[in-house]
């Protein structure tokens, strides 16, 4: 046992151990890239409940409205694009163009929905309605449970990308499909002040 | 039904290969220990003085290989350390929200919370492997708290209500009975032999480059080629039969599986059919990921026919025959019959919801079985049926849940009440939400209340790291402000920090086991009693129970009763061996039953204790127990 076989043990345990660490990071990377997945979800499931909602809302203020035919329109094809922006959304979690479309969808409806709650305040029997009142908090209601969601999806997603720059992952990500950065889910937050927000 | 006799057969047998897995590793270093001796010793000139380091040579052959053993098995249980979650996330698993509306997904969902009440156990996160068409689940995690159950969607759409059932509860007796820690650590000391055999092959691929290189003979590298080609033959030798016992480890944790599901369902036609359909399905999973975790699912993940001595699973036949002794061998019986109940029973039910409407909490009873077991199900379908329909849903939701688990650490105590409100304050939404639920909450039944913080628990899952540091932070806050008086919800809060993924926020300081165990059942004599003397009384009664090693039990003083020990005592009780623990509640229930009487808040301690202790604590199986 010589000088050589010292250096060969070294260089087979410093092999392995590279070995083992690589494939440490690259299993990081999946766990990290599989947990925005699934906050996404969350997401999904908050977001569905909103535009399950709307229609039933729809129905029940229909009635009173009938001058209105222009903004519940507005709000049944606002909620139409937002239920196709999540779906495309939901395929592909934080990518980015689908992110934006999700955003941006969002955003619509929630204009059209405080639009509506203007109008439903100039509809005093539509105000008293006990049926509409349950609906409209429900619906604010969800909307603390969306930004919650969101932010556990956001916390993910920045985990992710910190991770993915950081030195050796750096080089594992971009040889292993994690090229990519993945996108933060924003809504406009000057939009978020025009939430329907009624007053019974 | 024999299923509690099987049990006993399949842990004996379980053990015995245990003893022999440990004595194979010991053995695999004693043979390179002589592999080296012989190396050492032919070759050699005999007129030569004998080689000075012989016999330290020889014992590093031995401690290296168990060194390399240890340090290949460490990593890998290292990898494996993080718990259920991350291996159900390596297999593309994806977590399902409790609150998901999808009529399948919602099934699953009931099927795992009633099981969960069946057994005892806290709720596990569910993942769904969305891609695999095959039918098979798998259970992973290292304790009770950290579990996870993952089912496949061929599983979620193939299978039926009964079968699903069977299934899960196949998965939760895997948890139960702590297979997946006992799987991940001889899945660790294989991987270990495994190293040794890649090592002797790294050697013999350098040496032999050298070898036909060099022209003159080098004594040095001859026997260096010659240590590889040792290393790789006892290691490939190793992993054999290392593998042969693992899979016998493994069938034997099978069959008992399969017999606490029909322990747990009394219906063995239900685990039996899903079998059934296994067997004229697949359970192949695309997956790679898969093939390291065979041993967790229910059914071997490749359908290429290597079953046998090494396969995991004991052959599906094999196993039905166990579950219903009476079966013809035909698996289109299994399949037939179970179809036509499935119908007679939903034609026959008034209301008639099918079995797959996503109708919250419904259960279907099976036809077959036990008086007992057939109300223990029942029980627990009444739990949840009974349990406020808001409440349930508060459970699901990420963002009501947190409320809810609060709930449950609010102080009636008007000081620490206010305490505990000026916390919340920062938060006025969360504040009212856990207004609204308290009320509600205590018009719940003692077991009622329990299930439902079961059920909240594996909802803290769907939190991103962020937020479950600061709700841990806020728990922590909210506990530390309960009143001295406060036990269970001061346990309470430490069965919800256990739940979340953050490291253990505050270190104890480690307790005797003898003075753990005196703690932990002290406090609930004197809790339960008024004086010290009948304290002294129901503590001895419990001490009876538990045979103590280091000496007779006494109660501590009063001064050492306090809430805060019992955290340390906790902390250091989880380690013991599973057995001492289920001694140890044994004894806490003796405690508690000794005057006669099991008050409320006596019984919320146990099964709270129990909790702690990572303890199945079968809320309504007692006549199961033998």
């Amino acid at each position: 046992m010589s000088v050589g076989v010292v250096i060969a043990i070294i260089v087979i345990a410093l092999m392995v151990g590279s070995v083992f660490y690589f494939i440490g990071i690259y299993n990081r990377l999946t766990t990290l890239g599989e947990r925005h997945k699934n906050a996404f979800s969350q997401i999904e499931v908050q977001l569905q409940r909103r535009y399950d909602l709307i229609p039933n809302l729809v129905e029940t203020v229909k009635a009173y409205l009938k001058h209105e035919q222009e903004t519940l329109t507005r709000v049944v094809e606002a909620r139409n694009t937002a239920v196709a922006g999540l779906k495309a959304a939901a395929q592909n979690p934080g990518e980015p163009g689908a992110m934006k479309q999700l955003a941006q969808a969002e955003s619509g409806l929630r204009s059209a929905l405080g639009q509506l709650s203007v109008v439903v305040e100039r509809y005093p029997d539509l105000k008293a309605d006990s049926q509409t009142g349950a609906l409209f908090e429900e619906l604010t209601s969800t909307e603390n449970k969306v930004a919650f969601a969101r932010q556990a999806f956001n916390d993910a997603v920045t985990s992710y990308n910190i991770y993915k720059k950081t030195f050796p992952p750096v080089v594992v990500a971009g040889m292993t499909g994690h090229a990519s950065d993945a996108a933060l889910l924003e809504f406009d937050s000057a939009k978020i002040k025009e939430a329907p927000k009624v007053s019974f | 039904m024999q299923f509690f006799e099987q049990q006993d057969q399949a842990r004996a047998q379980s053990g015995r290969l245990l003893s022999l897995f440990a004595l194979a590793v010991i053995g695999l270093g004693l043979l390179s220990a002589g592999a080296a001796h012989v190396l050492l010793s032919i070759n050699r000139d005999p007129e030569a003085p004998p080689f000075m380091y012989h016999d330290q040579v020889v014992w590093c052959a031995a401690i290296g290989t168990w060194g390399i053993i240890f340090l290949g098995s460490a990593y890998k249980m290292a990898t494996l350390q993080a718990g259920g979650h991350k291996v159900a996330e390596s297999m593309g698993g994806t977590l399902l929200m409790a609150n998901s509306h999808d009529p399948l997904e919602r099934r699953v969902l009931n099927v795992v919370e009633e099981m969960a009440i069946a057994a005892g156990l806290p709720v596990p996160p569910v993942y769904l492997l969305r891609g695999e068409d095959g039918i098979n689940a798998f259970a992973a995690g290292w304790s009770h708290a950290d579990a996870v159950i993952g089912v496949t969607q061929g599983a979620l759409s193939t299978l039926s209500r009964d079968q699903l059932q069977g299934v899960i509860a196949h998965e939760f007796s895997h948890i139960l009975h702590r297979d997946c820690a006992l799987n991940m650590r001889l899945l660790g000391v294989l991987y270990g032999i495994v190293v040794i055999s890649a090592v002797g092959r790294i050697i013999m691929h350098l040496t032999s480059g050298s070898r036909h290189r060099s022209t003159k003979k080098e004594g040095g590298v001859v026997q260096l080629f010659a240590l590889g080609a040792v290393l790789w033959l006892f290691g490939s030798l190793g992993v054999l039969v290392a593998r042969l016992i693992q899979a016998a480890v493994s069938q034997q944790r099978e069959y008992l599986a399969d017999a606490s599901a029909v322990q747990f369902t009394r219906n063995p036609l239900g685990i039996a059919g899903a079998l059934a359909q296994i067997a004229s399905g697949s359970s192949a999973l695309a997956s790679p990921a898969a093939k390291d975790s065979s041993h967790m699912l229910i059914s071997t993940p490749s359908s290429s026919g290597f079953s046998g001595l090494l396969s995991s699973h004991p052959p599906l036949f094999e196993r039905i025959s166990r579950i219903v002794p009476s079966w013809d061998g035909n698996f289109d019986s299994l399949l037939v019959t179970r179809a036509n109940k499935a119908q007679l029973g939903r034609s026959s039910a008034s209301s008639g919801p099918s079995t797959d409407t996503p109708a919250p909490l419904e259960i279907e009873l099976p036809e077959l079985g036990g008086e007992s077991g057939l109300a223990q199900l029942a029980a627990a379908r009444g739990v949840l049926a009974s349990m406020q329909v808001n409440l349930t849903d508060a459970a699901h939701d990420p963002y009501q849940v947190r409320a809810l688990l609060i709930a449950f650490l609010f102080d009636p105590d008007p000081i620490a009440r206010t305490a505990q409100t000026a916390t919340l304050g920062h938060d006025a939404a969360l504040l009212r939400e856990v207004y609204a639920m308290e009320e509600p909450l205590l018009r719940l039944a003692l077991r009622e209340r329990k299930a439902l913080f079961n059920l909240g628990l594996p909802t803290l899952a769907a939190l991103s790291d962020r937020q479950q540091r600061s709700f841990a932070q806020l728990v922590t806050t909210l506990r530390d402000q309960l009143s001295d008086g406060n036990l269970s919800g001061y346990c309470f809060a430490l069965v919800i920090l256990r739940h979340l993924r953050t490291q253990d926020l505050e270190a104890t300081p480690p307790v005797l086991v003898k003075t753990a165990i005196e703690i932990a059942l002290g406090i609930l004599a004197v809790r339960g009693n008024g004086t010290r003397a009948q304290a002294e009384e129901a503590f001895d009664q419990g001490a009876a129970q538990f045979s103590a090693r280091g000496g007779r039990l006494q109660l501590p003083p009063d001064a050492q009763l306090q809430v805060k020990s019992l955290h340390s005592a906790l902390n250091s009780l989880r380690r013991l061996p599973v057995k001492t623990r289920q001694d140890l509640l044994n004894a806490a229930e003796a405690v508690a039953t000794e005057d006669g009487v099991v008050k409320d808040s006596e019984q919320e301690l146990l099964s709270i204790l129990a909790t702690s202790l990572d303890v199945a604590c079968p809320l309504l199986n007692q006549a199961d127990r033998r």
